[in-house]
């Protein structure tokens, strides 16, 4: 057994996991890993994904699909791939760019006051679990706060959002220097993930 | 209430299937369309392109997505400019810019950039179609050559004959006095020819004038003379 493989019984645990995602977030991984790795790469994810029974050929873009599929996926990815934070981080970020979502929420990408507001309803577009909110934005003093509750499903999804969120906030913020900081993570014993996102 | 349920459920589901069928119908078309579309946000990022587009520029949808329009057009002013009457007259506008790919290599192209709005009537960015018209420039400028090369020739042709006719008609002056003076001179030739014709003629009709007088005499001389000779004969007898 190689040091990042899954075990069966990690898969049970994260398939148990209550909440359901979008079809079409866990294609553009995949889309996004062909552009990443490659061809082949992206091959070899989908038959290791397939030899644990998850089948990304099945996979339609608006159906549903078990939110644990989604940590899976990353899992098999640190695996095949021996990805650390920063590559998933890129994965977050990446795969916003791909994808039906981008194309749905292209009239939300007006403004970011327009979409930071909108973050609750556009997160339930996507995801059946978790409650994404605006706790904050100050577009004086050019910072805004999001806050992620009640969704606990593995530390590597953590890393995916913040990529997600930053390439959301790159979208309506024209500037060069925009940053993201989780400051505060259910995984470390805080009751909600809150992402800190900053620009000049 | 149950039936209704059962009802909305059912409904629901033929609305997912028809959402994944639309969905799947305009990936279909998006990948299939010939034509470069990009679409951006009101602050001119790229937020979506398709196939054409990459096979125009070069660039993937991972490193192009989320990069401010106006890195793909040299002429940046003149796209902004083409951006603000877009967004201020609400219409289709079209303009000819070049397009610089991802190996840096220029294209000439036509841009066709359209508004879009929302349900409420909001703005949230534009559409943009992108034509290379390499070859077509390349074959009106190929033309444009062409025409100048033969106004340029028809140009040196039309000075060449001036020039020809100039001097043709500069000889055929000279050739025209040369002629009259030949034509003049011909006839006082001919006046005199025709004057010592006449003092020949005039000399030939005295000869013959003389000449018949001559041979009347000697006819006459002759007549005499046979006369003469019978007189001479009978005087003898």
């Amino acid at each position: 057994m190689t040091k990042n493989q899954i075990t069966k019984e990690e898969i049970e645990k994260l398939m148990k996991i209550p909440g359901e995602i979008r079809g079409d977030a866990l294609m553009v991984l995949l889309n996004t890993i062909k552009e990443k790795e490659g061809e082949k790469e992206a091959e070899l994810f989908k038959k290791k994904m397939g030899e644990l029974g998850f089948s990304f050929d099945k996979i339609d873009y608006l159906k549903w699909c078990p939110v644990g599929f989604l940590a899976i996926s990353l899992l098999i990815m640190k695996e095949i791939f021996n990805w650390d934070e920063k590559d998933f981080f890129e994965l977050g970020n990446l795969s916003f760019k791909m994808g039906f979502i981008p194309r749905i929420l292209s009239k939300y990408f007006a403004s970011v006051s327009r979409i930071l507001k909108e973050a609750p309803k556009i997160w339930a577009k996507f995801h059946t679990s978790g409650k994404l909110e605006l706790y904050q934005l100050n577009e004086k003093k050019k910072f805004t706060i999001l806050r992620l509750k009640e969704y606990k499903i593995h530390p590597l999804v953590c890393n995916v959002n913040r990529g997600a969120f930053l390439r959301i906030a790159q979208y309506v913020i024209k500037s060069k220097k925009i940053t993201i900081e989780e400051t505060k993570c259910m995984f470390k014993g805080d009751p909600y993930h809150e992402f800190l996102i900053r620009w000049e | 209430m149950k039936t209704e349920l059962i009802f909305l459920s059912k409904e629901l589901e033929k609305t997912k299937e028809d959402l994944i069928d639309l969905q799947r119908y305009l990936e279909e078309l998006s990948n299939f369309l010939p034509l470069a579309v990009c679409t951006t946000n009101p602050l001119e990022i790229i937020i979506d392109i398709n196939k054409a587009f990459e096979v125009l520029t070069h660039y993937t949808t991972i490193e192009i997505v989320g990069e401010p329009i106006e890195i793909l057009f040299l002429e940046k002013k003149k796209f902004k400019e083409f951006l603000t009457k877009i967004i201020k007259e609400k219409t289709i506008y079209n303009t000819e810019l070049t397009l610089i790919s991802k190996e840096k290599k220029e294209i000439s192209v036509s841009v066709s950039g359209a508004l879009r709005k929302d349900e409420k009537g909001d703005f949230i960015g534009c559409f943009f179609a992108i034509t290379n018209i390499t070859e077509l420039k390349e074959l009106q400028e190929n033309l444009e050559k062409k025409v100048k090369e033969r106004t340029k020739e028809l140009e040196e042709s039309k000075a060449a004959l001036e020039e020809a006719k100039a001097v043709l008609e500069i000889k055929v002056q000279a050739r025209t006095k040369e002629l009259r003076e030949l034509a003049e001179g011909l006839e006082v030739e001919v006046e005199r020819r025709t004057k010592e014709v006449r003092e020949r003629m005039e000399e030939l009709e005295k000869f013959h004038r003389l000449a018949v007088g001559r041979e009347l005499k000697m006819i006459e001389l002759k007549k005499e003379i046979e006369r003469l000779k019978r007189e001479l004969k009978e005087s003898k007898k």
